[in-house]
């Protein structure tokens, strides 16, 4: 109930990297697992993927026909094999026992984190170089499944990084760690380290909302959420004790805190107030309770598409409606089906040439390099066939840019995704009006820190449908 | 800078010099070089290990482990390694341990030699090796020295130190694990750590009497209100072990918390609740917003299985929003959240229907996100999905959801109905999957037509006979088996006096589906085939008098008798001498002995009642948001939790000195047990009006009028039908 089993790393090949012990089962458990994996991985590549992404898709959780060991000796039993994927390395963690399947997650997730901090990124060449770093890591990490000391600033104390510093040492033949610079295990906050030391004081926040929105063919919005989340740098001395503000700080409803935030104060005064780890790390996460209405949505795309034997027709118009800001990176994508050929389309917009396209079987360089980027570009990749239109950026006054254009498909009846999922992003604006106003610092520190604020939105999953 | 550039450059070259030996040969310089084991280096180690240097000693060490991570085999080290437990650098110690740990077991005579070093760092100044000493002390599984690891254990158990108590908690389960007859000199521990103030060692605590004595929930009486409030503070991990320990002890102390009263004009906010029951329901609401969607999951089911519906403060609807907050997060924790509300909004489909919007599908989300999603909640569009997974349990939700919410049954009814006619014509052969789903249609709507009440408009008579008028576009074995089922189930007619052509009791139009049947038999498939053998024995027992459809029937029977499959075979065997008692009144003559059946009797064996049933189901009693029912089995270690108490504990026994403030005065205990507090299941409300064609009255033989009137096919009867169905689209 309250325990995994232990993690293994495979490389981009499927091959162990690191395997954590399991002295609770037979030899072959983790390679029984090791082995599920790949086959369930090889299944899932090889089978037509039928869905509009490309990627194998596997179930979060496996079941794996295992030896394991109960309570009344070694048995057939089964185990669930929780498995995320980064950089091609995969992680896998068994847990032979019942247990909540998110905490199986909740740990993965934690781990990688703690080794991207320990070894910058998280690939195979970092990881084999560090190896003995990374073994230590899960010893500390995990008393026998049991998750032990998890605060990235209590590892670090214990665990030493692989600094420059440690590899000069090591390589003079220095035994450098015999005591490390404080005394582990007796700092009075877990997740942040005594006696930090800054020259110079300062804190960023970086506030980011996506906007999640379904709009139906006739234009209207039939879900929308909006979620955001404050990402902080804090390069604070001594044990600084920060009071946060918000300019309406009511928005934001559902939240997920960083361990370090006293729960009542927000409970009573919508206001947070913590002391923080040291280095970068998430504040909170929120979800804000008013969806927005049809009015506030910040881009428009009237979409049409019509399906006939052996292909289709498309028109596809771009407004903006955000009158203060630019919105930029703008990319509507949709999946046209299995056995799409070719398309041929048309992009018109304002001011620029436009971007003409024919039987383009891959994107079309010269029209970026012409200028046809007020209409933007487009292109087809055949192996998934998605269409992609990309714009770098649209404002409000500016003509409507368009995209028109056919596809062929060698199936009589094609079936293109029901809708066109969009992608922008918008600099200096929070869907939700969400400000930060005020820091306040207490403690015992005697400093003003620097405060820099970040503030950007985005399209999560934002799909227009026809 | 540029000195240190020069340093580093020199150490550059110092490291390539040193390290120059064991490279491959135009392998990748530094990460190969630990990954290399050929068995000469492996010889070298021994020399490393033996060196009087740190440094070399560390290198051994770290090839020892890439070795292990290889798959080497390590053990001849072990002598030489064991030596270096009293390293004075702590890196070479680390490494040790861990080599330790792996090989203890198979070792111990060696390792015993060493006992003495971890027993002196016991009461090492630094509580870093406090811990890690005691740590390496219990994870030696050797029954012999259990007697010096308990020992251990009690020193430490009141260290100042709650690193080292969190260590000693860990401890007290493997010692456990290896001598269980330990169990009485482990308690007494477990409870001083359960009265520690720190909310540190909480986690691994409550992970230790998980682990231990999980049914002695006994112990945590004067406890429990002091792990309530700790829990706010302990660490993420601690919180999600404590609220699955607490969820556990309260429904098997506490009583169970009253539906809510009308009136609200009670002062007091948590009537109803047990005030221990609220306490924690109280203390616990923050962690709805932990970061850690282990602790939020753990969350959601406490108020699932704890709090009362429709309560202002403790009111199980606070768990909607942080599941669904979930269910926007990250890839693999959205699968599993909507798996979760999945099966939360089958049970209670109430609690998530106020933001059922947020079900809506992305294109953008995967495939095992969407599956899911559609489980949760079904909405009629996704058909037009290219990916027919999803499109095949979009229909199968579309079945649980007409069943489920009544309301919307006519549209969902008609969304399937029109869908199965569009298709029509367009079944190629070659796409397996549509022919598929246009199974999975058939057979959804099969199961909705059950449950249906026959007032129901379209009523289900009227849609069986569209879904008949379907058959020749329909090529899935399973789904051609159910319509023929159902035309059976549904042919009996409660007016007999319309027709008379000899059939009354039976729809005017279901001799003409038979006449069809029997004409492409030969064709069916063997499932098909044993359908129909079935559609003619019912037709035949409810219209016995009517020479037509007893001579088909015998035709059809013959045809049974000589068909490739004994399953066939046999089913005609036993429908024919089922329905000897019913038309046999010719061949009386040869009695064969037996039973022989009157035909009420047949009509009750043939169109009985039938349970509703359909693909899921067979893990309902796994609990929602258990690792079991995602994966569909019962896991090693599935345990459900208890039942609410019939017999609550007294409060008095939570009183104690752990307490620093007293909560307010405990309620009286009722001893009466509380109406159910969770208002009924919807779905199951609904299968109880459901009711069986086959209650609805038939005329006795014979006792019908005989009327001449015109032989109705089934296109005429369709004709004839009003068009009732409302054709309004959700879009």
């Amino acid at each position: 109930m309250t325990r995994i089993d232990g993690i293994i790393i495979l490389d981009t090949n499927g091959k162990p990297l690191i395997s954590s012990h399991f002295p609770q089962h037979p030899p072959s458990y983790a390679t029984s697992h090791i082995d599920t994996f790949n086959h369930a991985l090889k299944v899932a590549q090889a089978s037509p993927s039928t869905s509009s992404s490309t990627k194998a898709e596997l179930e979060p959780i496996l079941w794996v026909n295992a030896l394991s060991r109960g309570a009344a000796g070694v048995g057939m039993g089964g185990a669930g094999l929780c498995h995320v994927e980064r950089e091609g390395l995969r992680f896998l963690v068994p847990v032979g026992r019942e247990l909540n399947p998110l905490f199986a997650f909740a740990f993965l997730d934690s781990f990688l984190e703690t080794l991207t901090e320990y070894l910058g990124e998280v690939t195979e060449a970092s990881i084999k170089e560090n190896f003995d770093i990374v073994y230590m890591l899960i010893e500390e990490m995990l008393d026998e499944g049991h998750p032990m000391t998890m605060e990235t600033n209590m590892l670090k104390e214990i665990v030493l990084p692989p600094t420059l510093m440690r590899k000069l040492l090591s390589a003079a033949g220095v035994s450098s760690i015999q005591s490390p610079a404080s005394a582990p295990f007796t700092a009075p906050i877990p997740w942040r380290k005594p006696n930090v030391r800054h020259s110079n004081n300062e804190i960023y926040f970086d506030v980011e909302e996506s906007l999640d929105a379904i709009i139906d063919r006739k234009g209207n919005l039939l879900s929308s959420s909006i979620t955001g989340r404050i990402n902080c740098n804090s390069r604070l001395s001594g044990n600084p004790d920060l009071l946060l503000n918000f300019g309406n700080a009511k928005v934001m409803t559902d939240c997920g805190f960083h361990p370090c935030i006293r729960y009542n104060r927000w409970e009573r005064d919508h206001v947070l107030s913590f002391i923080p780890p040291d280095g970068k790390f998430r504040l909170l996460e929120y979800q804000t309770d008013t969806s927005i209405g049809r009015a506030q949505l910040p881009l428009q795309l009237k979409a049409s598409m019509s399906i006939e034997d052996y292909g289709g027709k498309f028109s596809l118009t771009l407004t903006s409606r955000t009158n203060a800001r630019p919105i930029e990176d703008i990319v509507i994508s949709i999946h046209l089906g299995q056995g799409t050929s070719s398309v041929s389309a048309t992009a018109t917009g304002d001011k620029r040439m436009p971007g003409v396209n024919s039987g383009g079987l891959a994107r079309r360089e010269e029209n970026a390099a012409e200028g046809g980027v007020g209409g933007g570009t487009w292109e087809f990749d055949p192996h998934t066939q998605v269409l992609r239109w990309r714009l770098a950026s649209l404002t409000a006054t500016e003509r409507a840019p368009s995209l028109t254009g056919s596809f062929t498909s060698t199936a009589q009846h094609p079936v293109p995704s029901p809708s066109f999922d969009l992608a922008f992003l918008i600099q200096h604006q929070t869907f939700s009006g969400l400000r930060i106003d005020q820091l306040k610092v207490a403690g015992d520190v005697m400093y003003k820190p620097f405060k820099g604020v970040k503030v950007a939105s985005k399209a999560g999953r934002y799909e227009v449908r026809w | 800078m540029a000195a240190l550039n020069r340093l580093s450059q020199r150490i550059k070259e110092n490291f390539q010099e040193s390290t120059r030996d064991f490279a491959i040969p135009g392998g990748s310089a530094s990460t190969a070089t630990y990954f290399d084991t050929s068995d000469d280096k492996i010889k070298e180690i021994s020399k490393l290990l033996e060196s009087r240097h740190d440094k070399e000693r560390l290198e051994g060490m770290k090839r020892i482990i890439a070795g292990i991570s290889k798959g080497r085999d390590m053990e001849p080290f072990f002598a030489q390694v064991v030596k270096n437990v009293v390293a004075p650098s702590i890196e070479i110690r680390k490494l040790v341990y861990i080599y330790l740990l792996r090989f203890a077991s198979t070792n111990s005579d060696l390792l015993l030699l060493s006992i003495n070093t971890f027993q002196k760092d016991l009461s090492d100044q630094s509580p870093l090796i406090r811990s890690m000493s005691l740590r390496v002390l219990t994870s030696i599984r050797v029954p012999v020295i259990q007697g010096i690891v308990m020992l251990g254990l009690k020193k430490l158990v009141n260290d100042r130190n709650p690193w080292v108590r969190k260590t000693v908690a860990g401890g007290l389960a493997k010692v456990y694990e290896v001598d269980n007859s330990q169990l009485s000199s482990l308690i007494p521990l477990l409870q001083t750590l359960l009265s520690s103030q720190s909310p540190l060692t909480l986690g691994a605590t409550l992970t230790a009497f998980v682990e231990i004595c999980p049914d002695r929930l006994d112990l945590l009486h004067p406890y429990y209100r002091h792990i309530c409030r700790l829990l706010v503070d302990a660490d993420e991990w601690g919180q999600a072990v404590a609220v699955e320990v607490l969820t556990r002890y309260c429904r098997a102390m506490l009583e169970k918390p009253e539906p809510l009263t009308t009136n609200a004009d009670s002062d007091d906010e948590l009537e109803g609740v047990d005030i221990d029951l609220a306490m924690f329901l109280d203390c616990a609401k923050p962690l709805f917003q932990s970061r850690n969607p282990a602790v939020v999951l753990a969350m959601a089911k406490a108020y699932y299985h704890l709090a009362p519906a429709g309560h202002k403060l403790v009111g199980q609807e606070q768990l909607v929003a942080p599941v669904l907050r979930l269910a926007n997060g990250k890839a693999e924790v959205m699968g599993l959240a909507w798996e979760v509300i999945a099966v939360m909004s089958e049970e209670r489909p109430w609690l998530f229907r106020p933001r059922f919007t947020s079900t809506f599908l992305h294109a953008a989300d995967s495939t095992y996100v969407n599956l899911v999603k559609l489980r949760a909640m079904s909405a009629l569009h996704y058909i037009r999905f290219p990916d027919t997974a999803v499109a095949e349990e979009a229909v199968r939700a579309i079945g649980a959801l007409v069943r489920s919410q009544p309301v919307v049954a006519s549209t969902g009814l008609a969304t399937l109905m029109r869908w199965l006619r569009s298709n029509r014509g367009e079944v190629q052969p070659g796409l397996a999957d549509i022919d598929n789903l246009v199974g999975q249609s058939v057979i959804s709507l099969k199961s909705i037509i059950l449950t249906l009440p026959a007032s129901a408009t379209p009523s289900p008579r009227a849609l069986v006979a569209r879904l008949a008028k379907q058959l020749p576009t329909v090529t899935n074995h399973n789904a051609r088996a159910s319509v023929f089922w159902l035309v059976g189930q549904y042919a009996s007619s409660d007016s007999p006096n319309e027709h008379g052509l000899g059939w009354e009791g039976v729809q005017a139009w279901v001799p003409d589906v038979l006449r069809q049947a029997v004409k492409g038999f030969a064709e069916e498939s063997s499932i098909a085939k044993l359908q129909i053998l079935t559609l003619s024995t019912k037709v035949a027992a409810l219209a016995p008098a009517s020479s037509q459809l007893t001579l088909l029937t015998q035709y059809l029977f013959n045809l049974a008798r000589y068909d490739a499959s004994y399953d066939v075979r046999d089913r005609g065997r036993l429908l024919s001498s089922l329905l000897r008692g019913v038309v046999s009144e010719a061949d009386t003559e040869e009695d064969q002995g037996g039973v022989v059946l009157r035909r009420e009797q047949v009509k009750a064996v043939l169109l009985g009642q039938r349970p509703v049933a359909e693909k899921q189901s067979v893990d309902a009693e796994l609990e929602a948001g258990s690792m079991s029912r995602v994966l569909r089995r019962r896991m090693v270690g599935y345990e459900g939790l208890p039942e609410w108490t019939n017999d609550p504990t007294d409060s008095n026994l939570r009183d104690s000195e752990v307490e620093h403030q007293k909560p307010p005065a405990p309620t009286s205990m009722g001893s009466h047990i509380p109406p159910p507090a969770i208002p009924v299941h919807l779905s199951s409300s609904v299968t109880s009006i459901a009711r069986s064609p086959s209650t609805s009255n038939a005329s006795p033989v014979g006792s019908a009028p005989i009327v001449k009137s015109k032989f109705q096919d089934l296109d005429a009867f369709l004709d004839s039908e009003t068009e009732d169905e409302t054709e309004s689209e959700e879009e």
